[in-house]
């Protein structure tokens, strides 16, 4: 098997290992029971840690979509002629947005968008912004001149400039942007429930006012497993997708 | 045909870099521009598949004004290359060559056998080739995929824009030599950048030395170099240009009646300039010329390049 044959497997049997333990609720009753003895409740007890597993997976699935579709769309525009003018500003913004930090982003953000999974990922979106939009354009902007030149010379019109040799040559910053938006947004969701929302960080928060450590290490453990996943399965699509970097 | 006529190329805030251009490149022939560095060259050869428009004048390919041709069908129709080649880093070799006919809609079977053709022709042999990515390649490998690029569409023409200049002297001669042979297989109508007047009288079929804006001189190499139309010229082609003259003739062109006093040999087909070393290596004696095929046809004596070189047209050149 090629070695990112390899990759792959291990990464599935990471995953489906990853879900076994976050679908086991009773294991972790009883081994976080014997760890923390004095504790009366060792595991969050309103939802399965299953349900809140996939409540940030969820909330982290919209978030890096709009990500994308955003950062993405705000790098190839102000990259454009049309949008060139735009370049300061959309830098300037995602750099604010990122600097921020990210609670302040979340509750500046619910006069806006208001209470509940909405705010939540707009803030999100807002903040996980700035690796992509950046990446996005660093990568565009890295295509040679000679190689541009050249394209322009041979025939290739505007859109087959950007489709076949642009976009592809940025592709590999591109995805690396958006593993580093990702492990971010990843980690950053745990405050979401702050704004009353769900997902791994509803355990922790609970835990932080309880004093009880059991419970935050029920969501903080998860959310560190699914932040490795996360990371490791963008390297792998990035090797799969750009086989051509060395 | 490509025509060039009273073109001006002013850029914006700066003096005009072309004053006045009209040129003609014949069908099948290799026009080589040549100049110092800032000459214009580059400018003159991009207006040709427009990516620089001209100030005034006009500038004709296959009898219609460019400016009436779509340019992206014009573009097609010219093969591009250029000293920096820029092959699309993410793509194979062989992508990389298939690009514009893949862009066309040419059947994958049917490009991807033009694209093996292709680098066969330019000495990458596919299987060890064509499916690595050009950073695996030396720069003159990426040359080779970079020419071979340009001739996948079968265009009628091709730009080159001091192809090999970033080249080791080695690898950009044995490039010139392959080129020649693939010019006169294919047959392409040719414009070549240079600023190397050694590349510029070895390829050109006529040689086109621009300076302050405009044509210095049009002609054969054996012309610029043995009757410079006036200094700059001269000083251009440099102090040697009788020597590189010889490079244009063999010792055929020189030879007398065989010689029973002759010792050593030089072969009927060298260079000019490669019988003359072989004749001063040997201390001035006279040598024999042999044929390909052993026999002796003649004798050469270094007296023989003093006297007869002012006469003598090189091979090719009637009339020049
Ligand atoms: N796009 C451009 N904008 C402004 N000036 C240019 C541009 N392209 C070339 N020039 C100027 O035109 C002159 C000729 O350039 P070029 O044609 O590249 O010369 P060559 O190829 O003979 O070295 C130079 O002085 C150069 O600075
Ligand atoms: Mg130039």
């Amino acid at each position: 098997m090629s070695r990112l044959g390899v990759q792959a497997a291990l990464l599935a049997a990471g995953w489906a290992a990853f879900f076994w333990l976050v679908s086991a609720q009773e294991l972790w009753a009883r081994v976080m029971g014997a760890l923390f003895p004095q504790v009366s409740t060792p595991v969050y007890e309103r939802n399965t840690l299953w349900e809140l597993t996939w409540q940030h997976l969820g909330l982290t699935g919209v978030t890096m979509t709009l990500v994308v579709l955003i950062g993405v769309g705000l790098g190839v525009w102000t990259t454009r002629a049309q949008g060139h003018a735009f370049l300061p500003l959309v830098n300037n913004l995602t750099t604010v947005g990122q600097t921020f930090p990210p609670i302040a982003v979340l509750f500046l953000a619910l006069p806006l968008v208001g209470f509940g999974a909405t705010g939540a990922v707009a803030a999100l979106t807002l903040y996980a912004l700035l690796p992509v939009t950046r990446s996005t354009v660093l990568g565009l902007q890295s295509v040679d001149r000679p190689v541009l030149d050249a394209a322009r010379g041979l025939g290739l019109s505007a859109a087959q400039r950007l489709w076949r040799l642009e976009v592809p040559v940025a592709l590999p910053a591109v995805l690396a942007g958006i593993r580093t938006a990702l492990v971010l947004t990843i980690a950053t969701a745990t405050l979401a429930p702050m704004v009353g929302t769900g997902g791994l960080g509803v355990p922790i928060i609970a835990g932080l006012g309880a004093d009880n450590l059991a419970l935050i290490l029920q969501g903080a453990i998860p959310v560190a497993l699914l932040a490795l996943l996360g990371d490791l399965t963008m390297r792998t699509l990035e090797r799969w997708l750009t086989p051509w970097v060395p | 045909m490509i025509e060039f006529r009273e073109v001006t190329k002013q850029f914006a805030g700066g003096p005009p870099v072309l004053n006045g251009i009209t040129l003609a490149v014949p069908d099948g022939e290799l026009v080589v521009l040549i100049g110092p560095s800032g000459s214009g060259k580059s400018t003159l050869m991009r207006l040709v598949n427009r990516l620089i428009e001209p100030t005034s004048g006009s500038v004709w390919v296959d009898g219609r004004n460019v400016a009436d041709v779509n340019v992206v069908e014009l573009r097609r129709n010219i093969g591009y290359v250029i000293q920096s080649v820029g092959l699309f880093p993410h793509l194979t070799v062989a992508q990389n060559v298939e690009l514009v006919p893949s862009i066309t809609g040419v059947p994958a079977a049917q490009r991807r056998r033009r694209a093996e053709d292709l680098l066969h022709l330019m000495g990458l042999e596919p299987a060890a080739y064509a499916e690595r990515y050009p950073r695996q390649l030396s720069g003159g490998q990426q040359q080779r995929v970079g020419i071979a690029r340009a001739l996948a569409a079968d265009p009628a023409y091709l730009l080159m824009d001091e192809p090999f200049s970033a080249l080791d002297p080695i690898t950009r001669e044995a490039l010139q030599e392959q080129f020649l042979q693939l010019k006169r297989e294919l047959g392409q109508t040719i414009l070549f950048v240079t600023h190397d007047v050694e590349e510029a009288v070895r390829l050109g079929d006529h040689i086109c030395l621009l300076g302050d804006g405009v044509i210095q001189q049009f002609g054969p190499p054996d012309e610029l170099l043995h009757r410079p139309a006036n200094d700059f010229v001269a000083s251009f082609m440099g102090d040697s240009r009788e020597l590189l003259r010889l490079g244009l003739r063999t010792a055929a062109d020189y030879m007398r009646p065989p010689d029973p006093a002759a010792r050593g040999q030089v072969g009927l087909d060298w260079p000019a300039d490669r019988a003359l070393s072989a004749l001063l290596g040997a201390g001035g004696a006279a040598m024999q010329v042999v044929a390909p095929s052993g026999e002796v046809v003649g004798s050469l004596r270094l007296s023989d390049f003093a006297g007869s070189s002012q006469a003598q047209q090189p091979a090719g050149e009637p009339g020049a």
